[in-house]
């Protein structure tokens, strides 16, 4: 698998969160290439199994759904008004160009109300409710293919190649992951293994975390690990609230399981992989935080590759540390053995 | 329309966590058209109407109120509340309650310098007055712990309609409206969710029993057709809105074409929401063991989460069509 | 016992040691076993309905963050105010490495940063360390920090000590566990409630109970300048019966069975007269079909800091409560409306 190409793919297809259908088929065809064990549930979590149907069933889950903007209504010249869907800064949309996912898709691009007709001041950052979408059609042409619920993307650009195999790209969070999975798939098919895997590209991670609950609760996994991007070191951030970008991040805290912790450390260790650890109390903001309830308690483990400027249309990665991140999961999956069940346990 | 059930369910005491009145009121109405009536342990009332395909079709709404609870009775014979769902404190002061015993109040806020309700107002600094001088001679007639509601009357507004408790008594009658006029292939159970107000704390349970293959919610939800209101689409009298997406959910794609296809085949006017902030009961049903399929009916109304709620008549009728036509449907979204 | 259950280690997420000492005090009286959270639970099988009696183990506290170069550490924590971090004792990690929370001397500050309360992030654990390199030898980012704050009887019948939210409830629960109830009887210690009720909700799943009784440590602001409806509870009133809090509403007819109980074993109780925070509750009731749930609480002053109080005969009287609660079967006087 090439993985900057399947980037790219990834990267172009719309899937807004509650709306994964489109990037959903394409993952979907690209994990029969791994297996014929591929299903659908009824949200559009797509889900792949390798492996053998001895010891333990471990759930590798990145999501698939982006962030983007819903039309709440049409004006009387028909540019559109918006509603985030997820974490948009809207600091960050005038100017963007977008794709308005209606009956017939239409490009479209964000303006803003003039600051004097606003009771905002100039310099004073935009809201959503300041901006509008144009599509440069009249009114009657956007009723009858744009209606209120219908779906805004970023409009997808082929990925930016920088130095040193740094990729920019929309929608690296979190679909760079999604392409980590297939790395794992093909570098497992190659192995013996003692346990089988399902592998889920989930829905709706950034705004419920919906696809996670139910993966979890309908997979029923003995562990499960979410993969999914973390920040990268930007200037004017805290100490220890970000990772440098050629290392991979492990999560410690009370989200993530102690001893598949250590697991997924090992595995990294073995291969001389360079991690650094975060240690959250709480929430870590994935889909680990409801996976971890279901079903009366899974262990959870977090691996999370360095991203900087998560939630914009640059979103910037480094293709060493994605391989890694491959890398140190598959080497945890294929150490599994019989004693798994020691392993994992809290009582010692 | 069923104006005179409407207006027995909107007078039935019930908020939050103390829906033991409303769902008697509600169970009597409903049980002739429905095969059993029950409730669950957490009060959720489930009208049950046997069918023939093997599918279940879960139709809700919440029957709950917002209103006060008692936290505190001083010397004076003053009640301290507390909350019970998303009270406006400020359009709260001056207004009369009940408790469910019939002791009536009124409240008002701790007055230091000015009179300013919307400037001082918050429910810490608020009280309910029941006319008692001393703390003994309150706790005859209200205990800490007690709930209280805001009393409102049914105001006639011709082809509109106005009361507190609109939010969600008018969805509850629509249900007990459909129930009686509906024939389905499947099976149908009606399901009055207890303590939406206070975080969909109700309906989850309800469906995680029930497992049912579609759950059409009803609720209210705003409007943006009053004077400087935020742009918001929706607006009385132009049909039932289809829910899009709220702050709580997304309604599946499958679910609204299906809402869609079934307005538009029955020539029901509808309108299509998107609501900025609230939720609702269908988050709570999504989330359900391995998900259930769950959409939402909302009424358009004005001053939600006031003594004065205002929907239109004619949204709330086809309301009814809408749910009729659904439910005869052969074919359930995501087969 | 109550000692050791205070001072035991027990951040959420990371309470192994409290849960080996709940599980050795546990362990005659029930089948026990753990749960792939930490949730620890006991099984004392019976007749009739599933009562399922849970305290939470863990308690407030902190993890290393990062390491400083020059050796001090950084932390993250949940449910503490900073202020009360400034000048304390802690111990860090498993092995209890100790360390100390201090600041910029009196001497070195401004005049108007002593009007400002200092951030968890400009506070740092001081452990002796010379270096990062040093450090490391020692403590590993994610490790967990509490105050370590020996615990004593004081005063009139008060004791004092650290976690007494939710150890008092522990020890409810292990004082419970030694009596028989006509029921299927679970205790259930939970993990995480700190951070969200996590552990409840995992426990809930598993045992899907028809009754949940939640034995808490809860707030007691019963301080010069609190008017009575600002104090929720008052030490020393008997234990707080629960009538509602940020998660749960108590079924009317469950709220006023529990005040009778007292009332005619004459009990002294109070009701806790708020309903801010939230406690497993809240999780419980609503999991899987539902279930029924109310908490009662020894009052607490000062929780979810180094030091808080509480009076032995309020505890004494929370475990005189839920045994004839239970002994009772007070709860089946629940019906259904309909």
């Amino acid at each position: 698998m090439d993985m900057l190409q399947t980037i790219a793919k990834l990267c172009s297809l719309p899937g807004v969160t509650g709306d994964e259908q489109a990037v959903g088929e394409w993952i979907r065809q690209c994990f029969l290439k791994y297996t014929q064990d591929v299903w659908q549930d009824r949200y559009g979590n797509v889900y792949g199994r390798i492996g053998e149907k001895v010891g333990p069933e471990i759930l590798v889950m990145a999501h698939m759904d982006e962030i983007g903007l819903m039309v709440t209504g049409i004006e009387e010249n028909g540019m559109l008004r918006m509603m985030p869907v997820g974490g948009v800064d809207p600091r960050v949309l005038p100017g963007s160009e977008v794709l308005v996912l209606g009956e017939k898709p239409l490009p479209g691009v964000i303006g803003a109300i003039p600051p004097h007709l606003t009771k905002g001041k100039t310099g004073a950052a935009y809201r959503i409710e300041d901006l509008i979408c144009d599509v440069g059609y009249p009114v009657e042409q956007v009723r009858a293919w744009v209606h209120e619920g219908d779906y805004i993307t970023f409009a997808p650009k082929p990925p930016l190649s920088l130095k040193n195999g740094y990729v920019s790209s929309k929608t690296l969070d979190d679909r760079s992951l999604v392409a980590v999975m297939m790395e794992c798939m093909e570098r497992l098919q190659r192995r013996k293994l003692q346990c089988s895997v399902v592998f889920c590209a989930s829905v709706q991670e950034e705004r419920s975390g919906l696809g996670g609950a139910l993966g979890a609760y309908s997979v029923h996994p003995d562990m499960a690990i979410a993969i999914d991007v973390c920040h990268g070191p930007t200037p004017g951030v805290k100490p220890f609230e970000t990772t440098p970008m050629d290392k991979v991040l492990l999560t410690r805290g009370s989200n993530i399981h102690e001893k598949l912790f250590a697991m997924l450390e090992d595995a990294a260790k073995e291969q001389n992989i360079e991690t650094d650890v975060e240690a959250v109390m709480g929430h870590t903001g994935t889909d680990a935080w409801l996976m971890q309830i279901q079903r009366g308690g899974i262990p959870c483990g977090l691996v999370s590759p360095p991203l900087r400027y998560m939630h914009t249309s640059v979103e910037t990665i480094r293709m060493e540390t994605l391989h890694n991140c491959a890398k140190v999961l598959s080497g945890m999956i294929g150490s599994i053995d019989e004693k798994w069940e020691e392993a994992l346990c809290l009582d010692d | 329309m069923f104006e005179a059930m409407l207006k027995k369910v909107l007078q039935a005491f019930g908020p939050s966590g103390n829906e033991g009145k409303v769902a008697s009121v509600l169970a009597e109405e409903i049980r002739p058209y429905c095969d059993e009536v029950y409730t669950d342990a957490l009060g959720n009332l489930i009208a049950h109407k046997r069918g023939t395909s093997g599918k279940k079709l879960m139709l809700s709404a919440h029957m709950d109120q917002i209103g006060f609870i008692v936290v505190d009775i001083d010397e004076n014979g003053f009640l301290r509340i507390g909350n019970v769902g998303g009270i406006l404190p400020s359009l709260s002061v001056a207004r009369e309650v009940v408790f469910e015993n019939g002791v009536h109040g009124v409240i008002y806020f701790e007055t230091p310098e000015t009179r300013d309700a919307k400037a001082v107002a918050s429910l810490p600094n608020m009280y309910v007055d029941i006319g008692c001088a001393t703390r003994e001679e309150a706790e005859q007639k209200v205990q800490v712990g007690d709930m209280c509601v805001f009393v409102s009357n049914f105001v006639d507004l011709g082809s509109r309609m106005a009361s507190g408790a609109m939010d969600n008594r008018v969805c509850c009658a629509i249900l007990v409206e459909a129930m009686k006029q509906l024939s389905s292939p499947h099976d149908v159970y009606v399901v009055f969710t207890v303590q939406e107000e206070v975080g969909l704390r109700g309906s989850g349970a309800a469906a995680y029993a029930i497992e049912p293959d579609l759950n059409i919610n009803l609720d209210v939800t705003l409007t943006g057709d009053t004077p400087k209101m935020p742009a918001m689409s929706v607006a009385l009298g132009k049909g039932p809105a289809i829910k899009m997406m709220d702050s709580s959910v997304i309604v599946p794609q499958c679910v609204r074409k299906f809402m869609i296809d079934c307005a538009e085949q029955a020539g029901i006017p509808f309108q299509r929401e998107v609501l900025r902030a609230g939720g609702t009961d269908t988050a709570a049903v999504q989330r359900t063991r391995s998900g259930v399929l769950a959409g939402c009916i909302s009424i358009p109304s004005r001053y939600v989460h006031t003594p004065a709620e205002v929907v239109d008549r004619t949204d709330v009728e086809q309301a009814v069509e809408l749910l009729r036509a659904m439910a005869a449907s052969k074919e359930l979204p995501g087969a | 016992m109550l000692r050791r259950l205070s001072e035991a280690m027990g951040v959420s997420g990371s309470e192994k040691e409290i849960r080996r000492i709940l599980r050795e005090l546990a362990a005659p009286y029930g089948e026990t076993w753990t749960d792939a959270m930490g949730n620890l639970y006991v099984h004392k099988a019976g007749e009739g309905k599933k009562v399922m009696v849970c305290a939470h183990m863990d308690e407030v506290g902190m993890l290393v963050k990062g390491i400083l170069d020059d050796g001090l550490l950084a932390y993250t924590s949940a449910g503490i105010d900073s202020r009360v971090c400034v000048s304390k004792r802690v111990v860090v990690g498993a092995g209890k490495i100790p360390g100390v929370i201090g600041a910029k001397a009196i001497h070195l500050q401004k005049r108007e940063d002593l009007q400002k309360a200092i951030p968890h992030d400009e506070l740092f654990v001081d452990i002796g360390a010379e270096s990062r390199e040093d450090a490391m030898k020692y403590v590993k980012v994610g490790d967990p920090i509490c105050f370590d704050t020996q615990f004593s009887y004081f005063g009139d019948g008060m004791m004092k000590g650290k976690a007494l939210d939710d150890r008092l409830g522990c020890a409810v629960v292990l004082e419970l566990l030694k009596r028989d109830y006509d029921c299927d009887f679970y205790a259930v210690f939970t993990v995480q409630e700190e951070v969200g009720a996590r552990g409840a909700e995992a426990a809930a799943y598993r045992v899907q109970p028809d009754l949940a009784l939640i034995l808490e440590g809860t707030t007691a602001n019963d301080m010069p300048e609190a008017e009575s409806h600002q104090q929720v509870t008052e030490v020393g009133k008997g234990p707080a019966i629960s009538m509602m809090d940020n998660g749960t509403i108590v079924n009317p007819q469950l709220f006023r069975a529990m005040k009778q109980m007292a009332e005619q074993q004459n009990i002294p109780h109070q009701v806790r007269r708020g309903t801010n925070g939230r406690t497993d509750a809240g999780v419980i009731h609503k999991a899987c079909a539902g279930a029924l749930a109310i908490g009662l609480s020894v009052p607490c002053r000062y929780i979810h800091g180094p030091v808080s109080v509480a009076s032995m005969a309020d505890f004494e009287n929370t475990v005189k409560l839920a045994d004839a609660f239970l002994q009772a079967r007070k709860y089946e006087e629940v019906k259904k409306n309909v």
